[in-house]
């Protein structure tokens, strides 16, 4: 579903990525790990397509489309999700008409009719159980004045709602407390299927109790420098990268 | 130039005289005299007047301006009227076209025709009128008082609830020469009465017109007034207004101003809040396309203990547009306990459009909370990529952010009647951006 | 209590303790203004023609401009004819070592806390005192000659350093700026003179300390700090003036140019005498100051404490002409009894990417009157401009005033400015809060400032910073009832 060969991206003329390669397939979990300044959140954001990032080298390739070349409207629109770790506030433009306008935006470009007002509230309703979100946040603008475990359990909402082919969730773990990360888990867990894929990044291994990935990677300075089962996960949260570090220099 | 245009407005008062004041109360007319004398004393403001920097009334009343002082024939075109059922109170350039426009209900309320509330009940009005308004400050309030021949009128007596929102409409318009006009409204709620004033002002055509409009309002202790005002000029007209409310104790006002578009826009805006525990809420927009200029200079008197107000103005320009505002919170010596806010941010869509912000706190007590806010900036590139990731077009994301961004004044109009169609008016208008 | 606090509490017990007034010969000239006037204090300087014209030219210019009325101040008519506009020391000429000195002189600025020994080797600080109009004293100019740096009197760098100074004065604040910068232009007796050529860092705060004596006098000095690229500096200026029931007056002017990657920090301590308890006396702090960061990078940061003088009217500012410079303006302005003050700052955005940031704190005691005044300007070619102000306000007392008067101008679409203000009292809370630790109210309404105001005091260098400190709770001696 997602194929990345040899991607590098600079931010101002520094070298963030150094040459990328990663393969998801459907039905699949990734988990990326790595210590900080690794440049995870960097990668999330090139393939969204933030424009702070310039892709100097490499090839992406998502469901058999050019990524790289697509609008970031485009590739959200093709079904790829960017849960994000700061997720912004929006003023004034309310989470009901937000949503609204994403879902139907998606349906136009996969040439399907708008969803009713009807249709549309049930759908809202329906996916705010998920992550047990209350409704009234439904009703207020968009991460206004939302904690940060309400902006992230709302960011797993939008991913419910959207309903990804894939998702790439930016530390969605952190800052949660246990019942919180519990909430965000299991909601992420429900939402996967086996044809649609997930790629979490994460610095802790208690948030792959819930999502168990297939493969752990582990990125370190803009490169994947091991691929491992979720037994590496564990190793990682007992002994550190050094052994790691060491190992690839 | 060798006659200045305060002395050429003034021959043409001494020569109309006798129309200007028919049918009005001889002691309305003989308080003329004074409005003339202060009129002269401080001639129209220019660029160079401190206040007036972004609003050039010099030129602006410069040139050949046709004043008629009688009613002119209704347009017969169809107006866009606004789809509020009330009480209404139609004004074609400052007139009320029909002489027997003024209508008493049961409870007391009586409303229409300021000119016909004049005669009818003189001691009544004169009681109110030229009360509030800035005659001696404002050379453009004088001059309005010094013509003024109509109006609309309001009152609600004391613990009345008027059941209706008052509807002021003023339209103006010409078929030929370009106009002045005087507008005058005087709106009386009594001790715990309550009142809801939608007020309109509309060009009718293309026309130039140059309206120079006064607005008192006095709310009584206790009483609540809710105050709605959508103004839809065209780009040639020059609208001037003086809205001057005055509070008395415990009294509550809840404004809302959208200044959808126009020529040029001045508003000059005093808020008395004259007596202890008053509430006052402002919310204010406007939009700046082409050459519009938007010039706002609110007041807010803090006069008295224990008084809240709240003020919130937004605009956003493109084009060449200007917008100016300047606020001002004046905290009186022992009115402690005030707390105050206001706050002014702008969206600036183009380099070609100016944007001048001036919040001004001037406070002589020490028991206050008061601040201000003033920004200027543009989209926010975060969000717009946020919306984008949730498969949103950035055009789309843009008019989303824009709304969202007005969306919190049009919010607050007090009338549920009034909120969704101005908040319609303001998409459309963001729609044209 | 640890030492600042101890510091404090002695303090606050005293006066305004920089009033005594220094029994020495004095020259002065008549009173009045006139063209013969301004060419006899060119005369007595030795100046050259070229000077002396610039003064006639500034002074034509004053004829034809009226003060300016707009700011938020009570100025009383000042009839300029009644001041004295040169008074110096009658010792003359520059003293080449400490034992020349007039001990009269040196003790008065011992007793200001400003020895001008050698042993101001040890607190690394260099020194221009300037007493009535006239440069006194520099210190450390040898030394600071070895790297090039100039650092004098104004006159001296007039007969010294010609070109330079005919190159720079007046660049920033022409003599046709405003009625004070005018006034200044034609009649200023001394000041001092800076310049750091490329690429060195000064390695010592520089400082000049003005102190007015003679009575029936005004001070008009000028001082002009020149940058070069690359350069730094930081720059202190420090001033007193004794108890005197008559007003004087003060016009300076201060002019800085900040070349390419160059950066100054020019830091003041105004404590001119501000009138007795029911208004009588005080400075008319009149001030012009401004800075132009011309080249790229360039930094300019102003740094005031503002607690004396009757009347301040001043607002230090930033030309931002430079791409990707930065202006800060960060100021402390307490106001007590009769004071007013209107005092803020002016932004102007011209290059590209340029920033500016503005922290102002004022304090009204007493009947005072406080405001801030300040512009920020985006020009349309100032792409990528940013600017963040904030502005707080805090009350003593019910009979003063506080005001804050921003203006902001935006040219540019891509400009962020924003502003913030706000304006409160020390709490109740807070006063009880520290009552029930044992503190007592004066002490602790001396604590909740110094706290206030920390933000700005943290920018002085640290030896300003303690005496700012003191100079904040001596000020505000008496305002708690």
């Amino acid at each position: 579903m997602l194929e990345v060969k040899n991607l590098h991206c600079t931010v101002e003329g520094k070298e963030i990525l150094r040459g990328i390669n990663l393969s998801v397939r459907t039905g699949e979990v990734h988990a990326i790990m790595g210590p900080n300044g690794s440049g995870k959140s960097t990668f999330a954001s090139v393939l969204a397509g933030n424009q702070k990032y310039e892709v100097t080298e490499g090839e992406v390739s998502f469901d058999g489309m050019d990524l790289l070349g697509m609008s970031i409207e485009d590739r959200a629109r093709a079904g790829l999700f960017l849960g994000f770790q700061y997720p912004v506030e929006i003023p004034g433009v309310s989470m009901a008409n937000f949503m609204k306008l994403a879902v139907n935006e998606q349906r136009k470009y996969r040439g399907l009719e708008p969803l009713s007002a009807g249709d549309f509230l049930r759908l809202m309703r329906e996916k705010s159980a998920i992550v047990e979100l209350d409704s009234k946040l439904t009703s207020r603008a968009v991460n206004e004045g939302f904690s940060g475990g309400e902006k992230k359990k709302n960011e797993i909402f939008q991913m419910a709602m959207l309903d990804p082919k894939l998702a790439i969730l930016d530390e969605t773990d952190s800052g949660l407390d246990i019942d919180a990360l519990r909430i965000v888990a299991t909601g992420v867990t429900k939402l996967h299927r086996p044809d649609n894929a997930t790629v979490v990044i994460t610095h802790y291994q208690r948030l792959l109790d819930y999502i168990v990935p297939d493969y752990v990677h582990v990125l370190y300075k803009g490169r994947i420098i091991y691929t491992g089962d979720k037994s590496l996960a564990l190793k990682l949260e007992e002994q550190g990268y050094d052994w790691l570090i060491n190992q690839y220099q | 130039m060798n006659r200045s245009l305060e002395q050429g407005l003034s021959e043409l008062y001494l020569s109309n005289l006798d129309m200007i004041g028919e049918g009005l109360p001889g002691r309305l007319n003989a308080a003329r005299s004074s409005f003339l004398e202060s009129f002269n004393l401080s001639p129209l403001p220019s660029a160079r007047d401190e206040r007036y920097r972004h609003c050039d009334l010099q030129k602006l009343f410069a040139g050949e301006w046709e004043h008629y002082f009688t009613p002119s024939p209704e347009p017969g075109q169809a107006r866009n009227r606004l789809p509020i059922e009330g009480y209404w109170i139609e004004l074609y350039n400052g007139f009320c076209p029909t002489d027997d426009a003024l209508v008493v209900l049961d409870n007391g309320i009586i409303y229409g025709s300021l000119r016909v509330a004049m005669r009818e009940r003189e001691d009544l009005v004169l009681k109110y009128y030229n009360t509030v308004a800035d005659n001696d400050g404002e050379s453009v309030v004088a001059l309005n008082s010094l013509f003024m021949q109509d109006g609309a009128f309001v009152y609600v007596p004391e613990g009345v609830s008027a059941s209706l929102p008052f509807v002021l409409s003023f339209e103006y318009g010409t078929n030929d020469a370009a106009q002045m006009c005087f507008a005058r409204s005087l709106v009386v709620v009594e001790r715990g009465a309550h009142a809801d004033v939608v007020v309109s002002h509309q060009s009718t055509d293309n026309s130039r017109v140059l309206v120079d409009c006064v607005r008192e309002s006095i709310v009584a202790d206790g009483g609540n007034v809710n105050l709605s005002e959508i103004v839809r000029m065209n780009g040639s007209s020059t609208l001037i207004t003086g809205h001057y409310l005055h509070q008395k104790e415990s009294s509550r006002a809840d404004m809302l101003s959208v200044w959808l578009r126009g020529g040029t826009t001045r508003v000059n805006a005093r808020h008395d809040l004259a007596g202890r525990g008053c509430e006052s809420n402002f919310y204010g927009l406007y939009f700046g396309t082409g050459n519009e200029r938007t010039d706002i200079c609110m007041t807010v008197n803090h006069l008295q203990p224990d008084c809240t107000s709240y003020e919130s103005v937004k605009g956003i320009v493109s084009g060449e547009a200007v917008g100016a505002f300047t606020g001002r919170v004046y905290v009186a010596p022992d009115a402690q306990r005030t707390s105050a806010f206001q706050q002014n941010r702008n969206l600036q869509m183009s380099d070609t459009a100016k944007v001048y912000t001036e919040p001004q706190l001037e406070i002589y007590a020490d028991d206050v909370k008061c601040s201000h806010g003033a920004t200027v900036g543009q989209m926010d590139p975060e969000a717009i990529y946020y919306m984008r990731q949730r498969g949103i077009g950035e055009e789309e994301a843009r008019r989303l952010q824009m709304f969202g961004f007005v969306n919190d004044i049009v919010s607050h109009c007090p009338h549920d009647g009034a909120c969704d169609f101005v908040r319609e008016l303001a998409e459309a208008r963001i729609n044209e951006l | 209590m640890d030492e600042n606090e101890k510091i404090l509490d002695d303090i606050t017990r005293q006066e305004y303790k920089y009033g005594f007034v220094t029994d020495i010969e004095t020259d002065t000239i008549p009173k009045g203004l006139n063209e013969e006037i301004i060419r006899m204090i060119s005369a007595k300087k030795g100046e050259p023609a070229w000077m002396t014209e610039n003064r006639v030219k500034a002074y034509r210019q004053w004829l034809t401009m009226s003060m300016p009325h707009w700011a938020h101040l009570d100025i009383p008519e000042i009839d300029y004819q009644d001041i004295i506009y040169y008074a110096a020391p009658r010792t003359t000429p520059k003293y080449n070592s400490m034992d020349e000195v007039d001990p009269e002189l040196k003790a008065t600025f011992d007793k200001l806390g400003i020895p001008l020994e050698e042993q101001m080797a040890l607190s690394g600080v260099a020194v221009d005192a300037v007493m009535d109009s006239v440069s006194v004293k520099t210190t450390f100019k040898e030394t600071l000659a070895e790297m090039g740096i100039i650092f004098c009197s104004m006159s001296e760098a007039i007969r010294d350093y010609p070109d330079l100074v005919r190159k720079y004065l007046g660049s920033v604040v022409p003599y046709t700026d405003n009625f004070f910068a005018a006034l200044n232009a034609a009649v200023f007796s001394d000041g001092s003179f800076c310049y750091v050529p490329k690429g060195v860092r000064c390695p010592m705060e520089l400082s000049t300390y003005f102190r007015i004596n003679a009575a029936g006098t005004g001070q008009f000095e000028r001082t002009l700090i020149v940058a070069d690229e690359g350069a730094y500096v930081s720059y202190l200026e420090g001033c007193t003036a004794p108890r005197r029931d008559e007003n004087q007056l003060h016009a300076a002017v201060v002019e800085i140019v900040v070349m390419k990657d160059a950066e100054v920090k020019y830091s003041t301590v105004q404590n001119w005498y501000p009138g007795d308890k029911e208004g009588k006396g005080g400075i008319y702090n009149f001030v012009t100051k401004r800075g132009i960061c011309r080249g790229e990078n360039a930094r300019l940061s102003w740094t005031q404490v503002e607690t004396g003088s009757a009347i301040t009217w001043k607002y230090p500012s930033c030309i931002l002409a430079g791409d990707n410079s930065v202006g800060e303006f960060y100021s402390v302005a307490l106001t007590n009894n009769f004071q007013q003050a209107d005092t803020g700052t002016k932004m102007i955005h011209l290059g590209r990417n340029t920033r500016s940031r503005i922290v102002s704190k004022g304090i009204s005691a007493g009947q005072s009157q406080n405001s801030y005044r300040g512009l920020v300007k985006v020009s349309k070619k100032a792409v990528g401009a940013r600017n963040y102000s904030q502005c707080d306000s805090l009350l003593i007392g019910d009979k003063c005033g506080a005001h804050t008067f921003p203006y902001v101008e935006s040219d540019n679409r891509s400009a962020v400015i924003e502003h913030e203000a706000t304006t409160s009292k020390i709490s109740d809370d807070q006063l009880m809060y520290c009552n029930q630790r044992g503190i007592a109210t004066e002490e602790a309404v001396g604590l909740i400032v110094n706290g206030y105001a920390r933000e700005v005091l943290n920018k002085l260098p640290m030896e300003f910073a303690i005496e700012a400190q003191k100079l904040l709770a001596i000020s505000l001696e008496g305002s708690v009832g």
